[in-house]
């Protein structure tokens, strides 16, 4: 629950940047990343989530 | 109101806590966490603030942020539109870590919060990361309105700005942008003469005296266009930071006659003449600066900070030779000091909240603003490990200490609250003898295990900085380098060898003496630090010398200690005599034999 | 006497004050203390719910005929389930290897996906940067212009220190 929270609030950031800037390249980027999110390993940190259900 | 400000996932987190406008407490993650430049998210360094301020869990009011983590990621994005298909690997290694970490800045913030039991509040801000820099510049200083230059690597695109403050109000008027940085043109320097990019900075500017500004010309003529009033552009088909992961490329190398200095090998003339030119260029465009803020805000006084305004030779330029009365710089200039920033943005500008600054003193209480342990603590704790230590009181602690100073022993010192920001300012130092015609290279050698080039800072009373100085005020926080008098500097032999060149004598005080002549001094003052002071006043009455040498209290590539702990294991794996905790008084002579694995150093990345 | 009460609910505080700073940065006291050893987190939750996923696709599986692999999967099953049950030092170590696998298989699903995207999106994000002759990094170097100094535009927007942007 909090997590959806705070996508919202992220996706609402972005849109505030692309809505100023008129930067609307960036949504669809952004939208892709959070969609990777899940599967991506950063550095050296533990295995994603999704994972470890398996 | 109480206001927690934060900065990390960069280098060097912090927290910092603001409570009416009043700085109640800052200190950075590493010095809990024992990693340098620790960049996580600053845990420890917030339960540290919450607990010296005794924040109950609802008693937050609002969170600041140091930068704005979506405008910063726009221009990463823009970087790889502008040199795809180039600049893969930076993308690899930098966008997962954005995905996970750092667009969830809320999430953290709550998180950390909730690990500390503290409420969330509903205030978050997001000043910009050169508007937190300018405010932690601007209002602890002493002067109710400044100009304000703010000078780093790189924030969202910002990498210098000038800004105007006057009372609460604080206005950046003008900006550079990245991929043009001076913090950046100094880093790719510290890179290609071999030293750590982000820390080994100060390094390359302690080598530069040794050298002659052989390639000033040729770095204006090829890597930057400079204009009248300081504003510049670097030549990007110099440099590797926008489309790969070193700061120079092959063509850098060309230019300067060969590839860049591999860490640790022999630091060559080449490298010393390298290190003196870009400084100069470096000091050049910061006093250009300088003078344009000065003409377009019409301000009697300068504000400084920013990563580059650690470079205190500049500065030391700056207040000789600029246009300003006088100028004060943050302690914590780098970007730990941007979560104080942060925090004091809200307070005033967010806030609207009045500011009175008096003219005369600072609201830094001394950048001593870190835990402090008391006698009762610090005598439990020797009592439970069986560390054999004197306690002295009154009027002994300081004449004792003074005696073991003038006896050339070399002194590690924990007082009172650690300091905020990179210098140790007394709190948690190493002290000895500035008379000491060795106690550099002991210093170097045998206590901080780290290249005996590098120079030792004097602390001074703050009433006779003058008497060993060409300085005419106070410099609290180590920021600012000025010549050793004259007349007590010795004539020498400019031997080429730089081996012989530091161990030679330059002057009465020998060991703060740098090879120009120069030292990075620290004036103190009663007022903000008694003890430290009572110490070097006894060291006065004894020896009729009122400086001493301070170093900070750590080896190479280790945080500055903060626990009597931190600071005993720091005492029993170097070479150091006696420790002070408080007034406990440590001999190491006496200590039981430390156990350790030999090997504790590997613990640590050179820096 | 007033100012004496007041020296004394000051150092009172301040030994308050050190108290806290001391519990919240020093844990030498918990150190020294011979404290029980931790609890290991339990296992049976875990390999309940680790079950449960895999019965969600054995069925699926059965569903579409494949029953060789719905073998495969009901073994696992089970030994999940009777180490998470009964032996919890060997389901930690298959939990071990899983998350050293997550890690290998997360490592290489990033250079999958994360390396085309880069290559698409941002190349062709260059190209059209290229024919329409713009730079946004600004990167020429000489130029003309009489300051490199950017005027700041005054800030209007009443969110602007809550926002990220």
């Amino acid at each position: 629950m909090r997590f959806i929270k705070h996508l919202a609030g992220l996706l609402g950031e972005f849109f505030g940047f692309a809505w100023q800037n008129k930067a609307w390249w960036i949504i669809p980027i952004v939208l892709m990343f959070l969609l990777l999110m899940f599967l991506v390993v950063a550095g050296q940190s533990s295995a994603p989530f999704i994972y470890t259900l398996f | 109101m109480n206001i927690l400000g934060i900065s990390a996932f960069y280098h060097d987190s912090a927290a910092a806590l603001v409570r009416d406008g009043e700085i109640v407490a800052a200190a950075q993650e590493e010095r809990f966490t024992r990693k340098k430049q620790d960049f996580d998210f600053p845990i420890n360094a917030i339960r540290y603030c919450m607990a010296e301020a005794g924040i109950a869990a609802d008693e937050l009011d609002a969170v600041a942020f140091y930068d704005k983590p979506v405008t910063k990621f726009a221009r990463i994005l823009e970087t790889y539109f502008g040199v795809a298909p180039r600049g893969l690997r930076s993308f690899m290694m930098a966008v997962p870590l954005w995905m996970k970490q750092k667009l969830w800045i809320p999430l953290e913030i709550e998180k950390a919060l909730e690990r500390c039991d503290i409420k969330m509040p509903g205030d978050v801000y997001f000043p910009e990361h050169h508007e937190s820099h300018a405010a932690s510049a601007f209002y602890p200083s002493p002067y109710q309105s400044a100009a304000v230059l703010t000078l780093d690597g790189v924030g969202e695109w910002a990498t210098s700005t000038i800004g105007h403050g006057r009372g609460n109000q604080l206005e950046i008027l003008k900006d550079i942008r990245f991929p043009h940085s001076l913090g950046l043109l100094y880093s790719a320097f510290t890179y290609f003469t071999g030293f750590r990019v982000n820390s080994g900075e100060y390094k390359l500017m302690g080598l530069a005296p040794y050298g002659q500004p052989k390639y000033v010309d040729l770095i204006y003529d090829n890597l930057l266009d400079v204009r009248d009033d300081g504003s510049f552009r670097l030549n990007q088909s110099y440099f590797g930071y926008l489309d790969g992961l070193r700061m120079t490329n092959d063509k850098f190398a060309d230019l300067f006659g060969g590839p860049a200095r591999s860490a640790e090998s022999d630091i060559t003339e080449r490298e010393m003449d390298i290190a003196r030119s870009i400084q100069v260029v470096t000091e050049e465009i910061v006093l250009k600066m300088a003078r344009y803020a000065h003409e377009i805000t019409g301000e009697k006084y300068l504000c400084l900070a920013g990563g580059v305004a650690l470079n205190c030779v500049a500065n030391g330029r700056l207040l000789k030779e600029g246009p300003f009365e006088d100028i004060w710089i943050q302690p914590a200039a780098g970007d730990a000091g941007g979560s104080l920033g942060a925090a004091l943005m809200v307070w005033h500008m967010a806030q609207k909240n009045e500011r009175q600054a008096d003219g005369k003193r600072d609201q830094m209480k001394g950048s001593y603003l870190g835990p402090e342990f008391s006698d009762e603590e610090v005598g439990a704790y020797l009592e439970q490990n069986n560390y054999p230590a004197r306690k002295l009181e009154g009027e002994d602690w300081a004449q004792e200490l003074a005696r073991l100073i003038d006896e050339e022993n070399v002194l590690g010192l924990v007082l009172g609250r650690m300091e905020f920001g990179p210098r140790s300012l007394g709190n948690r130092s190493i002290i000895g003898d500035a008379r000491s015609e060795k106690m550099q290279s002991i210093m170097n050698l045998k206590i901080k295990y780290r290249e005996s080039f590098r120079p030792f800072a004097p602390s001074c009373l703050e009433e006779k900085v003058g008497d060993y100085f060409d300085l005419d005020r106070p410099s609290p926080y180590m920021l600012l380098v000025a010549p050793v008098r004259e007349d007590r500097c010795l004539d020498l032999d400019q031997a080429q060898d730089i081996r012989t060149r530091i161990n030679q004598a330059r002057s009465d005080v020998p060991a703060i003496t740098h090879v120009d002549y120069s030292a990075r001094v620290q004036s103190v003052s009663p007022d903000t630090n008694p003890r430290f002071y009572d110490l070097i006043k006894a060291f006065d009455d004894r020896t009729s010398y009122g400086i001493i040498i301070n170093t900070s209290f750590n080896v190479r590539g280790e945080p500055i200690v903060c626990t009597p702990e931190d600071a005993y294991r720091c005492f029993m794996r170097t070479e150091m005599d006696y420790l002070v905790l408080g007034s406990y008084v440590l001999d190491k002579k006496v200590q039981p034999e430390w156990a350790e694995k030999a090997d504790w150093r590997e613990d640590y990345v050179l820096d | 006497m007033g100012e004496l009460q007041d020296k004394m609910t000051g150092d009172s505080d301040n030994a308050d004050r050190l108290r806290r700073v001391a519990a919240a940065t020093w844990a030498w006291r918990a150190a020294g203390q011979v404290t029980e050893a931790p609890r290991e987190a339990g296992t049976v939750r875990p390999a309940l719910i680790q079950v449960a996923v895999m019965l969600v696709i054995v069925a699926i599986l059965y569903h579409f005929e494949h029953m060789l692999i719905v073998k495969i999967v009901l073994v696992f099953a089970t030994v999940s389930l009777v180490c998470g049950l009964f032996i919890p030092a060997a389901y930690r170590r298959i939990e071990q290897f899983g998350q050293f696998l997550g890690v290998m298989v997360g490592s290489g699903l990033t250079w999958i996906l994360l390396l085309p995207f880069f290559y698409i999106c941002f190349t062709i994000g260059r190209l059209s940067q290229l024919i329409r002759g713009k730079d946004p990094l600004h990167r020429a170097c000489p130029t003309d212009d009489a300051t490199y100094w950017i005027d700041r535009q005054p800030i209007t927007r009443d969110d602007y220190y809550k926002r990220q942007y």
